[in-house]
């Protein structure tokens, strides 16, 4: 046992701030009668309380409206939803963004209550006021949903104008001029629990737990996110995918034609050449024609890979739409221009 | 106070700090301002400190800790000193430890 410096505690930024870990330490400081901050991950309460938001809770007794940090009785997992119902010391929680109530919660359940918002540096009021039994209550008899949606409207045609302009090829070269800085970096947690959220809505809370081999890759500007991609190398026994594979690649819907995409797939290629994996292979959907535009571009080609043709076939069938393998071949050296050109 | 700290005193964890062991490790948030703060400063302290702590019960002497670490790891005495004096006065310093003689 030795101390080669003279600090004993860990760097700043080694501790993986988990949800089991928020939980034991909202505990035990709640148990004291003093408040806890922390970071809310997640979108069940969106747009009341959004993802990345700070929290304050406080240790008091929930009634019809609050928001409450709780123990879910399934999981043992923290989460912060609103109390739409209490009843002989169980409470009735739902999240504003769910599309169900949680099970019954034992008030022992229930660490506190959530007294203040703050988002990019500001304190946030809105839906912890007078206002929180009114969504409680709307919420409670699924009128809430269609509510959101009907805010929500107006800006469905400006949605659909965008659409339209990202096909253009004169805009894309326009947009691309005048794009922000993307940055490609590794997914954090934090950006997962984002990710998967977007592609997966209605879906499980929380991503999976990670496979071995896998490299998620988020593009960001200032700390927003705008596209991810995974690298997932295969080992033998996961045939017919075996070796090197783009996956899951998703720019969020008004990033499109600024070339993100094209940035998360050359950071793929990249990162596939500089481990000396031979080629890269990814499935894409027949007829997504900017998709097959961007990997011809560059550089993928269509390969049958037999089994996955046989499935994509029956799929086409199926489905009336089926996907096709694209391999790129890689030289050892090409990451060298990329990396370090 | 840290450079008075002596093998003669006992160390506790401070009225004014959570700490909580948590999947193997030792995290520590500091209640000063009148709150637990999760996104301001967490102290989770590396293996040597994590040794050391668990021994910090408020009744033993540093002394006392630095014979119980000396039972379980292989170590020169000198040593085992030098680490539970620098990390009892790094504590200290940081407010998450109380020092008090042990006038007994």
């Amino acid at each position: 046992m030795t101390a080669d410096n003279s600090s004993f505690v860990r760097a700043n930024g080694e501790l993986r701030v988990t949800n089991r870990v928020q939980l034991e330490l909202m505990r035990g400081v709640l148990e004291r009668g003093v408040p806890f901050r922390f970071e809310a991950l997640g979108f069940s309460m969106t747009p009341f309380i959004q993802h990345g938001d700070i929290l304050t809770v406080a240790p008091l007794a929930p009634r019809v409206g609050d928001v409450i940090a709780f123990v879910q009785p399934d999981t043992a997992r923290l989460a912060v939803h609103r109390v739409i119902a209490t009843n002989n010391g169980v409470v009735i929680a739902r999240g504003d963004n769910c599309l169900e109530a949680d099970a019954i919660i034992p008030r022992a359940n229930v660490l506190g209550i959530v007294t203040r918002v703050e988002r990019d540096g500001r304190t946030v009021g809105l839906g912890l006021g007078a206002e929180r039994r009114l969504i409680a209550w709307l919420n409670a008899r699924e009128w809430l949903a269609p509510l959101k949606q009907l805010f929500y409207l107006p800006l469905r045609p400006a949605g659909a104008v965008l659409r339209r302009l990202q096909r253009l090829p004169r805009f894309r070269a326009w947009i691309k001029r005048f794009r922000p800085t993307v940055t490609i970096e590794e997914a954090s947690v934090r950006d997962l629990i984002e990710v998967h959220a977007r592609l997966n809505p209605g879906g499980d809370a929380m991503p999976r737990p990670q496979m071995p081999g896998v490299t998620n890759y988020v593009a960001k500007h200032a700390n927003q996110l705008l596209g991810f991609v995974q690298l997932v190398r295969h080992p033998k026994e996961h045939f017919p995918y075996v070796g090197d594979w783009l996956f899951s690649l998703a720019v969020w819907g008004r990033y499109r034609g600024m070339g993100v995409g094209e940035t998360l797939t050359q950071r793929v290629i990249a990162q596939a050449s500089a481990e000396g994996a031979p080629e890269l292979f990814l499935n894409v959907y027949a007829d997504n024609c900017p998709a097959l535009d961007l990997y011809r571009k560059l550089g993928f080609e269509r390969v049958m890979l037999p089994v996955l043709e046989e499935e994509f076939i029956a799929e086409g069938q199926r489905n009336g739409r089926r996907r096709v393998t694209l391999r790129k071949r890689l030289s050892v050296n090409s990451h060298r221009t990329i990396d370090d050109g | 106070m840290t450079d008075t700290l002596s093998l003669h005193m006992i160390c506790a964890p401070s009225e004014d700090v959570v700490a909580r062991e948590i999947e193997g490790e030792i995290v520590i948030v500091p209640l000063a301002s009148g709150i637990g703060d999760g996104e301001d400063e967490l102290y989770s302290l590396n293996e040597t400190g994590q040794a050391i702590w668990k021994h910090l019960d408020g009744a033993r002497t540093l002394g006392a800790v630095v014979d119980a670490l000396a039972q379980e790891f292989d170590a020169p005495r000198t040593e085992l000193e030098a680490d539970v004096l620098g990390f009892a006065g790094e504590m200290v310093r940081r407010g998450i430890l109380v020092a008090k003689d042990d006038s007994r």
